[in-house]
């Protein structure tokens, strides 16, 4: 289903902070993209955290959650700008189901109406929420028009989108299905490159919260089935919508390189870290040399335009 | 009691409990377990094939859960040590026909462990440092948010590979150990700490 004509030109960017902590290079170069198209967007020191690393590790209680986002949203709904947009998938995921309990269940209003007025500030929750992968959709026309550097031509990419982007509001995907997400693959396709299925492309990046929090385990296995999945079609390049997907699919590849389940290192970039790169970026500047899987030998492979 | 014809013999059926939380004697009230939808639950097993946890833990099975949240069977050593399995990758609520989500009631019963001081000490560790991020900068997740003996589980070149990322952090304008070029203002900070107090999500 094609959703993508109504998402407007200018975005409250919403800071991600699993994307800041692990990979700032997402944020600078989510920027450097909006920039090059023309995209108008604010930041906002005051939005504090949206709380989703503790939400899905089960130890921030609802209200807390729900109060919290009500003053996230409400801040992004008092400026001019008509669409929040997500750089993670567990924020766009745990701000958009806040945004629901939040309209759907009166009690719950109440209380976090109750709280907003004692910290002296106005509800307003009506915004629309989005996935920046839905924006660069959106605006593929315009990413495609700009100068770019690099081709993809002859390049093979491998697309994971985050279960927080399509499993949880599946009907919001705007290309695609919950079995099978496109966003990131119709960009791509968008922008020259062949995109590649494997059989695991449904599963988890393995993040749960156990990868950070109790053990490895359901990573590390769950890694063995997704990688040595991706291992078989040999893409040059795995592509993220979500700064923890980037990590978990990088993180676990030496072991499974020692093991045998991979022939070799396969790189991962976050979809605008790619892009800002097509576009003639220095990595090196937007900081998208952090990660730990080399991404030199992948930009060797791009053929030079200009 | 109803019987069963099978190759000429009659084997006795148990009769079925109805799957309806009237009578019950402990009723979760929770919304977020409500919104597991379990009242809803055919028990078709979707989930069961769907989930990650399950693939992977042979005790571990969401719609044995749903059902044991249609019985009100849910205060158990065992449960309490089961719903730390979940991922939380919704796979089963994409998948049910019946638009569940199993997670959802997890996730409600992993707060609940939490708040009566009965999950894992790691999980009451996180909770403790998201508590103090939260309070102290209004951020969840800090760059030593990340444990740094699972370094050690990605590998040694892995692990070298990242040794330089705290010096590239601060020539992009990052410092090492915060999440954010620009803090929180004061006043902000101010109303998330009110938020976290009048939520009861504060250290004691
Ligand atoms: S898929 Fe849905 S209806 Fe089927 S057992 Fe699981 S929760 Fe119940
Ligand atoms: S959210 Fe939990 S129960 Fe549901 S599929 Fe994922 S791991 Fe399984």
């Amino acid at each position: 289903m094609d959703q993508t004509d109504d998402i407007p030109n200018d975005y409250y960017l919403f800071k991600s902070c699993v994307a800041d902590s692990l990979y700032p290079g997402i944020e600078l170069s989510v920027k450097y993209v909006l920039d090059q198209i023309n995209a108008g967007y604010k930041e906002d020191p005051r939005q504090s955290s949206c709380a989703g690393f503790g939400v899905y590790s089960g130890v921030v209680p609802l209200e807390t959650n729900l109060a919290l986002n009500a003053r996230n949203i409400s801040l992004a709904s008092e400026t001019e700008n008509t669409d929040l947009v997500c750089l993670c998938s567990s924020c766009y995921s745990n701000l958009k189901h806040c945004q629901k309990l939040l309209s759907k269940e009166k009690n719950l209003e109440k209380d976090a109406k109750v709280i907003m007025k004692k910290i002296g500030m106005d509800y307003k929750i009506d915004l629309d929420i989005r996935h920046v992968s839905d924006v660069f959709l959106s605006r593929i026309n315009d990413l495609k028009n700009t100068d770019q550097m690099y081709s993809l031509s002859g390049i093979n990419v491998v697309t994971h989108h985050g279960c927080h982007y399509s499993k949880f509001f599946f009907k919001d995907i705007i290309s695609g299905t919950f079995e099978r997400p496109t966003v990131l693959d119709e960009i791509l396709k968008g922008l020259g490159c062949d995109v590649v299925d494997y059989s695991e492309q449904f599963l988890c990046c393995g993040g749960g919260l156990h990868g950070s929090v109790i053990d490895c385990e359901y990573s590390r296995e769950t890694l063995l089935r997704k990688l040595s999945s991706i291992n078989e079609v040999k893409p040059d390049i795995i592509i993220t919508q979500c700064p923890g997907c980037s990590f978990n699919l990088e993180h676990y590849q030496e072991h499974l390189i020692e093991e045998s389940y991979m022939d070799g290192y396969i790189p991962v970039l976050y979809i605008s870290e790619l892009i800002s790169i097509l576009m003639g970026a220095d990595p090196e500047n937007l900081g998208i040399d952090m990660h730990v899987v080399p991404i030199e030998p992948f930009i060797r492979k791009l053929k030079v335009i200009k | 009691m109803s019987t069963h014809q099978k190759s000429g013999k009659n084997i006795p059926i148990r009769k079925i409990k109805r799957f309806t939380l009237n009578n019950t004697s402990k009723p979760i009230n929770d919304m977020l377990f409500k919104k597991s939808g379990f009242k809803k639950c055919i028990q078709c097993g979707r989930c069961t094939a769907s989930c990650t946890a399950a693939y992977l833990y042979q005790d571990y099975n969401p719609r044995e859960l749903m059902r044991k949240f249609i019985f009100d069977d849910v205060y158990s050593k065992e449960i309490n040590e089961l719903i730390w399995k979940c991922g939380q990758c919704y796979s089963c609520r994409a998948r049910c026909p019946r638009n569940c989500k199993a997670g959802l009631g997890v996730q409600s019963l992993q707060l609940k462990s939490v708040f009566n001081g009965n999950a894992p000490p790691e999980i009451i560790n996180i909770s403790k440092q998201i508590k103090l991020n939260l309070y102290k900068y209004g951020i969840t997740f800090l760059p030593s948010t990340q444990r740094i003996d699972l370094l050690e589980e990605f590998g040694v070149k892995t692990n070298d590979q990242s040794i330089e990322n705290s010096k590239k952090r601060e020539s992009l304008g990052f410092k090492m150990d915060m999440t954010r070029i620009n803090p929180l203002p004061e006043e902000s900070l101010q109303e998330v700490r009110q938020i976290l107090e009048l939520t009861g999500f504060v250290e004691d």
